[in-house]
């Protein structure tokens, strides 16, 4: 080479510690003082550069961080981490659950075939069931009514109709699903302050 | 079942990121814990300024945090905090139109203990006092001297020389082309060079 290096291939060397490419460069960097020296001065600005001491942030800086980070957790996640929840640790314990859930899809699928090979037997059945359902729920829900609302409730749906029963048992159900909506909103609500 | 801490530690960027995006407050924690020293110490540099280093390395790591879900895997992570950090401390001088700022202390500094908790501190270990007195002269004149670079030569050098990283990743972080940050940072370089040869003689 009889020429002095270029500006490009002084950052070159100064970037590199060798390999290929940089032998020619390299050997005119032994034999030329002049760019021996502009090498020698890129070198020890890097080296000081790379001497700098790190700045590190104050103490607490991640905790401060993590309280203005809003932390949101797709609803299918959610869904996923609360029936986690119900899944057995320990696997004896997973075989059990998995053995009882076969066992009662089976009870439900053979109640099904019966009931679809019995069709004439369902009418009989199912009227007496529908009685007997209804006094039950009659019951409960005036029960129920009657302890948020008092005796006079209570005594209204004990004498009322099919139909009094059933606004009772929609009012409970609103009241029940209001306070299950709210009680979510305030969890989801208390999870985004917490992240 | 969410991973452990010590999981986390161990997993790469991308698959953090995934954890992150399904709400684990851990992963979020982890991208805190991996980037927060980088990340502030490239602002810091840029800046000068502690306090307000702190500040807009916390406003970065939000706008990232905040829009994880638009995280685009086909770049690093790290790429993408450096870039979101360089352009809030650039902005931020923009703002104040800060052209120098005393390696002495904050110019917000309204206390002696202030000045001097502010103040760059560029100490160096296991050396004879000649050469700590020598090593402290050069990294005092490299950081006045770093100072008087501008802010895109600034954060090009850091990157390069502070963080490590490549020409092309520093290109990709900063969305400039890889000419222009070879450009950059040999002025840089040249420039630092110039304020360090007086230390030379």
């Amino acid at each position: 080479m009889n020429r002095h290096l270029l500006p490009s291939e002084i950052d070159l060397l100064v970037d590199s510690d060798g390999g290929f490419g940089l032998a020619e460069l390299t050997a005119h960097v032994e034999q030329c003082a002049a760019c021996r020296a502009r090498v020698a001065d890129g070198r020890r600005v890097a080296q000081a550069l790379e001497a700098l001491p790190h700045a590190k942030p104050s103490l607490g800086f991640s905790d401060r961080l993590m309280q203005r980070v809003e932390v949101f957790q797709p609803w299918y996640v959610a869904v996923w981490d609360h029936a986690e929840r119900f899944v057995p640790r320990s696997v004896p314990l997973r075989r059990a659950a998995v053995a009882l859930l076969a066992a009662g899809s089976l009870t439900v699928t053979g109640g099904g075939l019966w009931l679809a090979t019995n069709v004439q037997e369902v009418p009989v059945i199912g009227a007496s069931l529908a009685v007997q359902g209804q006094t039950a729920l009659a019951t409960a829900v005036g029960d129920a009514l009657g302890t948020l609302l008092g005796p006079s409730a209570s005594a209204l749906l004990r004498t009322g109709s099919l139909g009094t029963v059933a606004i009772g048992g929609v009012a409970l159900l609103s009241a029940v699903s209001a306070a299950a909506l709210g009680f979510g909103r305030l969890a989801a609500a208390a999870r985004r302050r917490q992240g | 079942m969410p991973p452990t801490r010590l999981e986390l530690e161990t997993l790469p960027d991308a698959d953090l990121v995934v954890l992150a995006q399904q709400g684990r407050e851990a992963a979020y924690r982890e991208i805190i814990r991996r980037y927060e020293r980088p990340v502030f110490s490239l602002v810091y540099r840029i800046v000068r300024d502690k306090e307000q280093a702190e500040d807009l390395a916390q406003e970065a790591f939000i706008k990232v945090l905040n829009h994880i879900d638009r995280y685009n895997p086909e770049f690093k992570l790290s790429s993408w905090l450096f870039k979101i950090a360089n352009n809030v401390a650039i902005d931020f001088l923009r703002k104040r139109e800060l052209d120098t700022v005393s390696i002495d202390g904050s110019r917000w500094a309204d206390s002696p203990e202030a000045i001097e908790a502010s103040a760059i501190d560029p100490a160096s270990t296991g050396e004879s006092p000649l050469q700590a007195l020598e090593a402290r002269e050069l990294g005092k004149a490299i950081e006045a001297a770093i100072e008087r670079l501008r802010p895109e030569y600034r954060s090009c050098i850091m990157l390069r020389h502070v963080e490590g990283r490549s020409y092309e990743e520093i290109a990709t972080t900063l969305d400039l082309p890889l000419g222009t940050v070879k450009t950059y940072i040999h002025r840089a370089r040249k420039q630092l060079q110039d304020a360090l040869a007086h230390l030379r003689e």
